[in-house]
């Protein structure tokens, strides 16, 4: 080889480099131009149900941004998540349970919230919110913080086949003699002894002494005979249902809309002691990036579109009077809707002082 | 031989070992047994055999995304873990002080449960401004999980190497780099592999801290805990069966490359 090849062959391996540089610049550029079209990216973080199927795309129709959602643990996990280090910035958008929410989220006093405040200017749709929620806006000093989007309840769910609609009317079903084999339980402490408490009268559940958690870790020894099993995730619990294995369970809406779904003949108990119910406020924690597309995603959360489609889709209730405009009375006793109009009974799902007493009166249930 | 007065013990011996393969293994079957059941409830009894949940696997781009970033993840932690260990165990065949106490911190990771671990990292990352993501938080977190498996598959195997080979090399004029590319690396390669293979294995499988900090994206471990976590996905004792399959032969491939390798095998041929 001469030094004129060597010179020709370094020329164009110059040339080609410029050219796959060239072509790198343009395929980026062209990426960057696409990224652009499609909006903001909105990293979320809430139950993943509330922007699975289609719901994702019509909040992004709706409100030009691309919805990136986070793995979804449980509200304390969320709130966790906000309150550590750098939780901050990290996110713009979450939602979690307001009952244990509101503290973290608000902080102690006013400056030292964990989120932004909400320009209400950019969420339209916040007329919408019904009534019944207005104690679950989050807010101080006038400054709207969180607004609720979505709400539900827990209750007992059984299968028709077995249990009549005529005794599936209280929270007793959970505890019942005649069905002993065929129940199974939430492995969780706070639904647990706040259901039970329901069941044995207690009109204040969450303030229960000593004397009361004893009474009721008492009676859920006294019923554990008939539980076939404990169930941890909603998913094996749905799976002891469809599966025949038990009849009445503890039930969450995503299980019920699951077996549902499935085809398994099951239904909701409208306990006559109150379904639990919880809400779920969405709020932009203080430092994130692009608060302006995260309001339009709560304006967007609150309308017609998404609001509609959300218990079909998840099962979930929306906060937004726009969402049961079009259901039937029929539709809106299945699904849940008599909460917001008195002819169901609920009773909040309120996280009790003493916690730890109550992790222990159930560990003591279940080692018993 | 076992005379007539030892036959109960040899029997509850065998019965033992029996319960214990079963214990391990059963479930296993199990999950490959019902991956074909027709009924879409995970569970017993059989309602007829079907390859649909495979089909439906197949056919989930999703999980497919999954897989290829747990692949990716999985190479690029084991590359850099195995690297890391190499030269870790390469620098403790030589006197320093403060040596005692490099092999206790390498396995720290081990010691502290995962779930801790994720949530130190999410604080760490918080405080130093890392930001969650595959290539990021998660690479980050399955490196610290996999580096002291790494070494402790490495170390044993250069502590073992026999040094009068370097040292006859340097006396022939090499430099230390040329000794480490020619002499060392080819010996302990097939060592080298194997931990990469055993590293990815585990980078694979790893959930708990990759939770914490991997923000929007998902490994196959984190897409198939969020398809569980709300619902019933009937197909998942087949994307169960289809990741340990994965696992299992890159595992076995390891231990058949780690078998080749070790000393004991050396000599024997």
């Amino acid at each position: 080889m001469t030094s004129t090849d060597i010179k020709l062959s370094s020329l164009n391996h110059h040339r080609r480099t410029l050219l796959k540089a060239g072509g790198a610049a343009t395929a980026l550029g062209a990426m960057g131009w696409a990224q652009a079209q499609q909006g903001p990216t909105l990293e979320v973080l809430l139950a993943n149900a509330l922007v699975g199927g289609p719901l994702k795309g019509i909040l992004e129709n709706e409100g030009k941004f691309k919805i990136n959602d986070n793995p979804f643990q449980s509200s304390t996990d969320v709130v966790a998540r906000l309150v550590a280090p750098g939780g901050t910035s990290r996110y713009n958008l979450m939602m979690s349970h307001s009952i244990f929410s509101r503290g973290p989220v608000l902080g102690a006093a006013a400056g030292q919230e964990k989120c932004a405040p909400l320009d209400l200017k950019l969420i339209p749709n916040f007329s919408q919110v019904a009534p019944t929620f207005k104690e679950d806006i989050l807010q101080r000093d006038g400054k709207v913080y969180g607004v609720p989007i979505m709400w539900g309840y827990d209750t007992v769910i059984y299968n028709t086949s077995v249990v009549p609609a005529a005794e599936a009317t209280t929270w007793g079903l959970l505890f019942d003699d005649k069905y002993a084999g065929r129940i199974a339980w939430f492995d969780t402490a706070h639904q647990m002894i706040m259901a039970a408490g329901l069941f044995l009268g207690k009109t204040k559940p969450e303030t229960m002494t000593t004397a009361e958690l004893n009474e009721v870790a008492k009676f859920l020894i006294s019923k554990k005979k008939n539980v076939r099993t404990f169930w941890s995730s909603f998913a094996q619990g749905a799976n002891l249902m469809a599966s025949g294995e038990v009849a009445i369970t503890f039930g969450t809406i995503p299980m019920r809309t699951g077996l549902t779904k499935q085809g398994v003949p099951v239904a909701t108990c409208w306990c006559k002691e109150g379904v639990l119910s919880f809400v779920q406020p969405a709020y932009i924690p203080k430092d994130s990036n692009n608060q302006q597309a995260a309001h339009a995603m709560i304006n967007a959360m609150l309308g017609q579109a998404y609001s509609s489609q959300l218990t079909t889709v998840s099962g979930y209730l929306s906060a937004s009077k726009l969402a049961a405009v079009s259901l039937s009375a029929q539709e809106r006793a299945t699904l849940g809707y008599g909460v917001l109009d008195g002819s169901t009974k609920n009773y909040p799902l309120v996280m009790p002082p003493n916690l730890q007493q109550w992790l222990e009166v159930w560990a003591r249930v279940k080692s018993a | 031989m076992l005379g007539s007065k030892h036959k109960p013990m040899a029997l509850w011996l065998r019965l033992y070992a029996g319960a214990f393969f079963g214990f391990l293994y059963l479930p296993i079957a199990v999950l490959v047994v019902l991956s074909f059941n027709e009924s879409s409830v995970i569970g017993f009894p059989l309602r007829g055999l079907t390859l649909n949940w495979y089909h439906e696997v197949f056919n989930d781009s999703k999980f497919f995304i999954a897989l290829l970033k747990s692949f990716g993840v999985g190479l690029v932690a084991s590359l850099i873990a195995t690297a890391l260990a190499l030269m870790t165990a390469l620098g403790l065949r030589k006197r320093f002080g403060g040596q005692q106490w490099v092999v206790p911190i390498m396995l720290v990771p081990i010691i502290i449960p995962g779930i801790v671990s994720g949530a130190l990292l999410l604080v760490f990352f918080g405080i130093v401004g890392v930001p969650y993501g595959l290539w990021t938080g998660a690479l980050v977190a399955h490196v610290t999980w996999v580096l002291p498996f790494a070494f402790l598959t490495l170390y044993p195997r250069l502590a073992a190497f026999d040094q009068a080979l370097e040292e006859a090399a340097m006396d022939l004029g090499a430099y230390p780099w040329v000794v480490f590319q020619r002499i060392v690396f080819p010996l302990i390669r097939p060592a080298v592999i194997a931990t990469v293979l055993f590293s990815f294995t585990l980078s694979f499988d790893e959930f708990v801290r990759t939770l914490f900090v991997i923000g929007a994206e998902r490994t196959t471990p984190v897409y198939l805990w969020v398809l569980i976590v709300e619902q019933t996905a009937p197909f998942l004792p087949a994307a169960g069966v289809i990741i340990m399959l994965i696992s299992v032969t890159v595992a076995a491939l390891g231990f058949w490359i780690s078998a080749k390798s070790s000393p004991t095998s050396k000599r024997s041929t």
